[in-house]
């Protein structure tokens, strides 16, 4: 049998089982619904209007955070990779803030912003940032000499060039990894956020489903953010061995 | 007149000083080829010319003027391909251009121009990854090419290519140059390289580097690798940088 056909069968006896076993009384099905109850759960959420309006909540603050980690983190570690003064004044603070699990700021985004889309934001924001300046700021660290006397011999004499033309896209192996893992952070950090109530979205969901004792709501949410999670990694994916189409020979 | 001059380049990195008082002449449209032990400073010398490492003694003037940091008449060609793993053939030829803010429609023709000339006609929408040695080799002559200089280093630029594929460079490279008259400084390790090429032939000393003997090439153009005068004049560089081997290996 091949890959494929073994990982579609995978699929099936997990989710057969997990159909199954409640139904045998194994568990109790308050406890573990079956799977096609919360299956069932999502046309009903999708006409009540809830999973939509739950969905464009999440996604405008993944938006606002994801976005503007990413807007701050190339750039930031592009800097701190090329210019040493930058490198020396922000790494101690980095390597001293990196370590603070991005939930522990929950309390603080919802104090400054109260419960609104930008305490959520703000978590994620904090949550997707690290990744992309630490691999960022490692990349450009790391372009060969050679690139850069390249350059230099073809002409190349400010700084803003060098960058734009040889450390930026020398160092987009590692900015995709980073934003990837960034990306994982940001879902997250989305939940996490959500569920203490900042700005609604799909978390806010899960926790009302709890306060209604709803399991099967609760795992349609889940699928739900199983399916989101699948779809922002495929597109970085997708993109990403588009854009380092040249790496091919490399890494093979 | 000549179109380098080296006077009394000395260099030294931390304790260990490479080069002293090092002057020698490159005579305007000549290809010089430098040979020498391995470590005596070859690249070093080329490095200081095109600007590398700016940080030397001495002067190295161009056309009579002095030379300080890099100057778009000189070209470099390194011992790697050290061409940009992210660009295609075409994209880095024309890199330079880029660099100087040539408008589009004109660089790609300028970079046709040098593509066809080191016959890479075909190829130009390739990456790196997918041409061999030679052709990396090549497309690293056309992207110095289009920046048009008047003097070109190479430093062992076809080492790592196979002895047929070297063989034929070097034909291309002597056809190149009768057709550009450009002045060529040319280090390699291989006597035979040295007398196919060079219309003179340094020999240096071990460290720390001083010519040891400037050799003519009379031997008219096409050359025949295996003509007696060539095979005379391989004699006597070989003879000669054997004498200074020998130096290094009682020093050692
Ligand atoms: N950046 C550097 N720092 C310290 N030593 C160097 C550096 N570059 C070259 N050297 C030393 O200088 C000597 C000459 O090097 P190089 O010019 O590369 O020799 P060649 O090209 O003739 O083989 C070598 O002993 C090398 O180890
Ligand atoms: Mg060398």
């Amino acid at each position: 049998m091949n890959r494929r056909a073994l990982n579609i069968l995978g699929l099936i006896i997990f989710f057969l089982l997990w159909q199954i076993i409640p139904m045998t009384g194994m568990v109790d099905p308050n406890h573990l619904p079956p799977f096609s109850d919360a299956i069932m759960k999502i046309p009903a959420e999708i006409a009540k209007g809830t999973l939509q309006a739950a969905l464009i909540e999440s996604l405008m603050h993944y938006v606002i955070g994801f976005g503007g980690a990413l807007l701050v983190a190339i750039p930031l570690g592009v800097m701190m990779g090329r210019f040493g003064l930058i490198e020396n004044l922000l790494y101690p603070i980095e390597e001293m803030m990196r370590p603070i699990p991005p939930i522990a700021w929950i309390p603080v985004a919802i104090i400054w912003f109260g419960f609104t889309p930008w305490a959520a934001g703000f978590i994620i924001f904090i949550g997707a940032l690290f990744p992309t300046l630490i691999n960022t700021y490692d990349g450009t660290k790391g372009v060969s000499r050679i690139d850069i006397e390249a350059a230099i011999t073809l002409g190349v004499k400010d700084e803003l060039t060098m960058i734009k033309k040889v450390i930026f896209p020398a160092s987009l192996p590692n900015i995709f990894t980073g934003v990837r893992v960034s990306n994982a952070a940001a879902w997250m950090c989305l939940v996490a956020g959500e569920m203490f109530g900042a700005g609604g979205g799909i978390g806010l969901e899960l926790t009302l489903s709890r306060n209604y004792m709803d399991m099967a709501r609760i795992f349609a949410y889940m699928l739900l953010l199983g399916m989101i999670g699948i779809l922002t990694d495929i597109t970085l994916r997708k993109y990403e061995s588009k854009v380092l189409r040249w790496r091919r020979g490399i890494v093979a | 007149m000549s179109a380098i001059r080296v006077e009394g380049l000395a260099k030294r990195f931390g304790d260990l000083l490479v080069l002293d008082n090092l002057s020698f002449e490159v005579k305007d449209g000549e290809i010089l080829c430098i040979v020498g032990p391995s470590g005596c400073g070859k690249s070093t010398i080329l490095r200081a010319i095109v600007g590398l490492d700016p940080d030397y003694e001495g002067k190295i003037y161009i056309d009579g003027e002095l030379i300080s940091g890099y100057n778009p008449k000189i070209g470099f060609v390194f011992q790697e391909h050290a061409l940009f793993m992210w660009r295609t053939v075409i994209r880095n030829v024309e890199f330079g251009l880029e660099v100087k803010g040539v408008d589009k429609k004109r660089r790609k023709e300028i970079s046709m121009d040098a593509i066809k000339l080191v016959g890479l006609e075909g190829f130009e929408n390739c990456y790196p990854y997918e041409l061999s040695g030679g052709m990396k080799q090549r497309a690293s002559l056309a992207r110095v090419l289009v920046n048009d200089p008047e003097v070109l280093l190479m430093d062992e630029p076809f080492a790592a290519v196979d002895a047929q594929t070297r063989n034929i460079l070097q034909e291309e490279l002597i056809n190149l140059w009768q057709r550009t008259q450009k002045t060529i400084i040319f280090v390699t390790h291989s006597i035979d390289e040295a007398t196919y090429l060079g219309s003179r032939i340094i020999v240096l000393e071990a460290r720390p580097s001083k010519v040891r003997k400037i050799f003519d090439n009379p031997v008219p153009r096409p050359r025949d690798r295996t003509s007696i005068p060539c095979v005379e004049l391989r004699r006597e560089v070989l003879s000669v940088l054997k004498e200074v081997r020998g130096e290094v290996d009682q020093h050692s």
